[in-house]
């Protein structure tokens, strides 16, 4: 019966940095993929400097900066796992997608005892330490949508007023534009139908190319004891806190 | 009442008494290629059903996991309205971008008034009395029972079947491997979505580590696109092509398929060719060795008579599948899970499992007159029940036989086209006659072409007057190839290694051992033919096939293979082999398939310690 020191739930760039440089850790996730912050949910485009300072934080950052993620200010987002995974397979660590805990029980000697669905059915995994970067059930989510048109300006004017309290920012590529858009349910399927319906009647001179299969998070650092990738708009800076983070979070 | 999961792999039963908070008429576990058309099927027959999903998007393969039509699978069923309606006003493109399917497949469940739950897993399965009778599941909210009259597994990957008391093995019977995965990358380039499919190597998704390990790799390898156009994503969903194989009330098998097997209760037509993926044929067990290799009909497509017992768990009751995860061999299942025939297996599925629940009968014992009736009126059961079995042309609506009358057609000997009158032979029903006259043939030929066609055709008849000239083949070997597919033609230098493995004499083995042991062998020209920087297809092919060859000559004369596996281990060592077919890194599919080919080796042929 192995015991780990971290089981860390999700595979954020945090998490990542954290195991990484801590050993002895174990990732579950959710998806079928890593980066759910950022990539999966396209979290953000523009770009904030992050300058890593540690060695695995420069690696990382090699990577991306080997395939252009960053450009002019901003951040290929789309394009993100399958560098972190080529970034991830010379590294060691233990990630088990499409996982999910069922149940996490603390034992009389402080460790814990979490079980967890995944391929295999359910598993059962000790551990010192767990770390939750899931977003608390209050967290405010969003909803990130990629829209192209040629007179993004105009387009984004009326989608503003079709689409209550959403944002907008050009994405990676000309001609492209993220729409975020606050999560009025908690079902996505429900939502991109509304969305279709109201860009229906909208008329705008704009198409969707692509929308987020998750729900993305909004920054909140309030009450928050591991650094988690929705507070970051970088994720090698992401990446570098859970590198540098002392201590886990109980 | 028991709970059946599956804990590290292991069947676990406890009793329960569950408090269902849910309860419907069915119960359709995973919103996928099939599982909608399931659960729309079902409610647009009355039936009060709850769709679970364990993802946050419905769709599957098919939507997030970018899989669009594919030219097999055959048409009908109500998929084809949806089609229609993958209009541009709102998204770019049509069946190509994954929300367009979306939005339209969530409006038809709408519509049919299905419940749809997502971000819920299943852990459990209730059963009493061998009736399932609902699910445990893990939510968001916490853990809750659903109760059903019936659920429908279509989580693809049989997930709930998995924690049934039933039969399962996985994959090839020789070694255990499935077909491929794929992970498709979408980029977007002159305002169009391309999409690549890059087999990926092979996965075991009941593996929690190997699922997580090669799904990484793949997705690093996918990095590779990103500067290929406009980079729009890896499919969230890892494209898995191939479950497990559970013993249901009826079993498909390959030789279902291409003996054309009666069935008494067909659910629906499936239409494809044996879609193998992957080059190891030389592992192949012999049907599909006589179909895809020696009669070279890789592309051949049949209209498939799926079972409706193939859904049915073997005496459990209350349960079936829907979409790829049906009771079929590796082979049939190959053929039996291209797209259009998930949405409209599905659609079957679910009227049937409607009919069951409104007439408190079982799946199998509905009237299925009636059903047949239904599923016509659908468009989902073709009206023509006749084999369709051939070469089919660019619309599929004309069909070149490929089994007939041997002595009309001895003229296709002449060909570089044989595959369907080799294969003609070997079902041919009176093969010492059959065998005759391609022995008449082959006499009178003086053209190298046909005598070493007949040979071939004799060979596939077990017939050892081919030995001579499938020798001939060997000492002679060069890249020929048949050409009577579009892809996947075969070399002939294989073919006949392939058969002298089955016919030959012991002193074959001194024949075949230098194509396998020989340093100057990997010299030859023909192996320069076909190679990339990458990959070495034919030397792939004929060392494999000769490696076989030699195992089971020395297997069928009964030498020890003791000094044969010694000499094996030692070609090994240096990873000399596999550096000579293919540079590719370790988790690609041409490294793996030689790197396992090379451990089977060792094991078939081990006998000491």
């Amino acid at each position: 019966m192995h015991l780990y020191d971290s089981l860390i739930i999700g595979a954020g760039y945090s998490s990542l940095g954290y195991a990484l440089k801590n050993g002895n850790s174990i990732i579950i996730e959710e998806n079928q993929c890593a980066d759910p912050n950022f990539y999966l949910s396209l979290k953000n485009f523009s770009y904030t400097e992050c300058t890593p300072v540690t060695d695995l934080g420069k690696k990382l950052n090699s990577v991306f900066e080997k395939y252009n993620l960053f450009k002019d200010g901003f951040m290929c987002t789309n394009a993100f796992e399958p560098a972190l995974c080529e970034f991830l397979i010379n590294e060691d660590v233990e990630i088990l997608l499409k996982s999910r805990v069922v149940n996490c029980k603390n034992l009389d000697d402080g460790t814990f005892e979490i079980t967890v669905i995944n391929a295999e059915g359910l598993n059962t995994i000790y551990a010192k330490d767990v770390i939750d970067t899931r977003p608390s059930k209050n967290a405010q989510k969003y909803l990130t949508v990629i829209s192209m048109t040629e007179n993004i300006d105009p387009a984004i004017k009326i989608l503003s007023e079709v689409f209550e309290n959403s944002t907008f920012e050009k994405a990676f590529y000309c001609d492209r534009f993220a729409m975020y858009l606050p999560a009025g349910t908690s079902d996505i399927n429900e939502m991109l139908n509304n969305i279709h319906d109201l860009w229906l009647t909208a008329k705008v001179d704009a198409k969707i190319l692509y929308v987020a299969p998750v729900f993305a998070t909004k920054a909140d650092k309030n009450n928050v004891l591991f650094p988690k990738d929705y507070n970051f708009s970088n994720p090698i800076e992401a990446f570098e806190a859970g590198v540098l983070f002392q201590g886990g979070a109980k | 009442m028991k709970l059946y999961t599956l804990k590290d792999n292991k069947l676990h039963i406890t009793d329960a008494t569950p408090d269902f908070s849910l309860v419907c008429d069915i119960l359709c576990v995973g919103a996928g290629t099939a599982g909608i058309y399931a659960a729309d099927s079902a409610a647009r027959e009355g039936s009060d059903v709850i769709l679970l999903e364990y993802s946050s998007c419905i769709g599957g393969m098919h939507v997030r996991g970018n899989v669009c039509m594919y030219y097999y699978g055959d048409e009908g069923g109500s998929y084809l309205e949806d089609e229609a309606k993958y209009n541009r006003d709102v998204f770019l493109a049509g069946n190509q971008q994954p929300e367009t399917k979306q939005t339209v497949l969530y409006k038809r469940l709408k519509k049919s008034g299905v419940k749809i739950f997502c971000n819920h897993t299943p852990i459990g399965v209730y059963a009493e009395d061998n009736r399932v009778k609902g699910v445990q599941v893990l939510t968001n909210e916490g853990i809750i029972s659903i109760g059903a009259k019936m659920v429908i597994d279509s989580t693809s990957d049989g997930h709930l079947i998995r924690m049934l008391p039933v039969e399962k093995s996985y994959g090839r019977k020789i070694d255990g491997k499935t077909v491929p995965f794929t992970v498709r990358t979408v980029y977007f380039a002159n305002r169009c979505f391309m999409s690549i499919n890059d087999d990926s190597g092979y996965i075991n998704q009941y593996d929690k580590s190997d699922f997580s390990k090669k799904t990484i790799l793949a997705h690093a390898n996918s990095a590779k696109f990103i500067d290929k156009g406009e980079f729009i994503n890896v499919a969230s969903i890892t494209g898995v092509r191939e479950g497990l194989f559970f013993e249901g009330e009826d079993v498909i098998k390959l030789e279902n398929i291409l003996y054309d097997t009666p069935c008494e209760k067909t659910l629906f037509y499936a239409y494809s060719d044996v879609d193998k993926h992957g080059h190891d044929m030389a592992l192949d067990e012999d049907l599909f060795q006589n179909w895809f290799v020696i009669s070279n009909l890789s592309t051949v497509t049949a209209s498939i008579k799926v079972p409706m017992g193939c859904v049915v768990p073997k005496n459990i009751k209350g349960i079936v599948t829907a979409g790829r995860c049906i009771s079929a061999d590796s082979y049939s299942l190959s053929s039996i899970r291209m797209n259009r025939d998930m949405f409209r297996m599905g659609e079957c599925v679910g009227l049937a499992c409607s009919m069951a629940v409104k007439n408190q009968c079982d799946f199998l014992e509905i009237d299925y007159p009636e059903y047949l009736a239904k599923v016509k009126e659908r468009g989902c059961f073709k009206s023509n029940n006749q084999r369709i079995f051939g070469f089919a042309n660019g619309s599929r609506n004309t069909y070149t036989p490929i089994v007939f009358d041997v002595e009309k057609n001895l003229h296709l000997l002449e060909t570089t086209t044989p595959g369907a009158i080799i294969w003609s032979s070997y079902v041919s029903k009176n093969k010492e006659e059959t065998a005759e006259i391609v022995y008449k043939k082959l006499l009178s030929s003086d053209n190298s072409l046909t005598k070493y066609n007949c040979a071939i055709a004799l060979g596939i008849m077990n017939d050892c007057r081919a030995l001579p000239l499938l020798r001939e083949i060997v000492e002679n070997r060069d890249s020929f190839r048949f050409t009577d597919c579009r892809r996947s033609n075969q070399l002939r230098t294989s073919i006949a290694l392939c058969l002298l493995g089955r016919l030959g004499d012991k002193e074959d083995i001194s024949l075949i051992e230098p194509l396998v042991f020989d340093e100057k062998e990997f010299l030859k020209e023909m192996y320069r033919e076909e190679a990339t920087e990458k990959y070495n297809p034919i030397y792939f092919d004929v060392f494999t096939h000769a490696s076989m060859a030699l195992i089971k000559l020395y297997k069928k004369h009964n030498i020890d293979t003791n000094e044969l596996h010694i000499k094996f281990k030692n070609l090994f060592a240096d990873d000399k082999i596999i550096n000579r077919i293919t540079s590719h890194p370790y988790g690609h599919p041409h490294f793996v398939e030689i790197y396992d080919f090379q451990k089977h080796v060792l094991k078939i042929t081990r006998t000491r310690d």
